[in-house]
């Protein structure tokens, strides 16, 4: 259902063009007799087109036209008039207008292109919202999203995320390819795994060393997928779409060190001063000398003690890292 | 793999070696090398952290090896001791705990410089126990230093590691300091 406010200062243009309309289309119409209560039915309806008299007292179709576009409206915008002058046409489309639909003796015909022209105004006005939300989707998204010639590797889109992210700027972008974004070894890495794997299965989804352009290395993870030609894109794309993790692979790489040094600093150590230990008994056994054993054992006793203040030290990093932990537990957690 | 023996037959020692043994051998592995050196006419630096010195020199006197050609740098007794030993000792530095790497470092560079000319092999027992008492990063530094000074000096240098105790990570980079490995 099409809702359309129809202004006409002839109260039969309203009923034949309201019957006639809805004969040709799915409309709900509300009428109005002056662009002036059109403007304040506007203001307070809820329409998806507008069709207007061009010639009427007080406020003409164009100046009605005029306020609605002022008041930043998109509503698409058909003028409806018996004057057919080529200027009134032009100064319609150039104030904004949708269409033009001269009023003549044929009303069937006459109002079955006016019911075209609305629907299709409509439909595409739609479709232009559609898209332009779409646009403002990706353009603003945190994500970085970029397209790039599926062959070639050649960059034909980049959002503002991934040119901040990058340090470019829109016009650096001029017959850059996605392999220049590549650090390190990953380049041959990229053509010879990612783009294999692309062809195999129509997407990948992975990390990546990458470089900025004054050459700061980050990680990003990263999906690709491939967008196919149709009757509008002529050629085979790519959508890569990614976000900075560098954090994370950090945070990644910080508690592995972290498990690596609990293993070298509290278990290895452990199970070293076990075996020592059952040495020990062995001496007791073959009847050693006491002394000897005593300072072994004391030995034995400073790794332990020191091991604990290993388990200590690490825990406090976990600890603090964490920063949801109690004073009271800490105080405890960090007790000797 | 390489083995002891070859490497003790380079003139110009300069080299330094990590050396994996079983836990089970670990003791034995640092007194078999103190063997070997000493009859190879090296100097032995044992810097130790595990074994008070105290105690391996008694073991070493037992077992006939040349105790004037052995000196340690011992930061594990006086730790366990809570004190210096009552008794003196001419060929042991006590340091007071394994973690003060800056002065088991300053005890080498005077014992390395009171050599008057002889070779030295410095033998480092072990990579397991200093990890007990510094961090992984700190300890490769240290060992990055030593390695450097002894290249410099064109001494040996023995490190002593538990197989299979230490991450490969870790064992990557030590090797990296080093210019051999071997199994004992």
């Amino acid at each position: 259902m099409i809702k359309v406010l129809l202004v006409d200062e002839e109260p039969e243009i309203l009923s034949i063009a309201e019957i006639y309309l809805k004969k040709f289309g799915n409309f709900e119409i509300k009428t109005s007799l002056s662009a002036k209560e059109g403007l304040e039915l506007f203001e307070t309806g809820d329409f998806d087109a507008i069709i207007s008299d061009y010639e009427m007292p007080e406020m003409d179709g164009l100046d009605f036209l005029k306020k609605i576009r002022e008041g930043n409206s998109l509503i698409p915008f058909i003028l409806f008039s018996g004057k057919g002058r080529e200027e009134i046409i032009i100064e319609a489309f150039q104030s904004g207008a949708d269409g033009f639909v001269q009023k003549g003796p044929n009303p069937s015909a006459i109002y079955a292109e006016l019911a075209h022209h609305v629907e299709v105004s409509v439909s595409r006005r739609k479709a232009e919202i559609e898209l332009r939300t779409k646009e403002y989707a990706i353009e603003h998204s945190i994500n970085g999203v970029a397209i790039a010639d599926y062959e070639t590797g050649e960059i034909i889109y980049a959002n503002s995320a991934a040119l901040r992210m990058f340090g470019y700027k829109h016009d650096d972008l001029s017959s850059m390819l996605m392999k220049d974004f590549l650090a390190g070894g990953s380049h041959s890495e990229l053509k010879r795994n990612i783009m294999e794997f692309i062809a195999e299965k129509d997407y990948f989804i992975g990390r990546l060393l990458v470089k900025k352009k004054d050459g700061t290395e980050f990680n990003i993870s990263i999906s690709i997928t491939t967008i196919q030609p149709d009757e509008m894109i002529t050629r085979r794309l790519i959508f890569v779409s990614f976000i900075d993790i560098t954090t994370t692979v950090r945070a990644e790489d910080e508690f592995l060190e972290y498990l690596l040094e609990t293993s070298r600093r509290i278990k290895k150590p452990l199970s070293l001063v076990g075996q020592s230990l059952g040495t020990i008994v062995e001496d007791v056994i073959r009847g050693e000398d006491p002394e000897a054993m005593k300072l072994r054992l004391m030995v034995l006793i400073g790794n332990i003690t020191q091991i604990v203040s290993n388990l200590n030290d690490l825990n406090k990093t976990v600890i603090e890292a964490k920063g949801t932990i109690s004073e009271e537990e800490k105080s405890f957690l960090y007790k000797k | 793999m390489t083995t002891l023996d070859k490497i003790l037959t380079v003139d110009d020692a300069g080299l330094i070696v990590l050396a994996e043994t079983s836990a089970e051998g670990l003791q034995e592995c640092t007194s078999g090398l103190v063997r070997k050196v000493t009859e190879e006419g090296y100097n032995a630096i044992v810097v130790t952290t595990n074994n008070p010195s105290p105690l391996l020199m008694k073991e070493y006197v037992k077992s006939g090896i040349d105790i004037e050609k052995v000196y340690f740098i011992d930061s594990i007794t006086r730790y366990a001791l809570g004190s210096m030993p009552k008794e003196k000792y001419e060929n042991i530095a006590f340091i007071n705990q394994p973690g003060n790497l800056t002065d088991i470092g300053i005890e080498l560079n005077k014992a390395l410089s009171g050599l008057n000319g002889n070779k030295a092999c410095v033998i480092i027992d072990s990579i397991n126990a200093m990890l007990i008492y510094v961090p992984s990063q700190t300890l490769t530094k240290f060992i990055h230093f030593v390695s450097n000074k002894l290249r410099l000096l064109h001494h040996l240098g023995i490190y002593v590691s538990v197989s299979g105790s230490i991450d490969p990570l870790l064992i990557n980079q030590l090797k990296g300091f080093t210019d051999e490995f071997i199994e004992i």
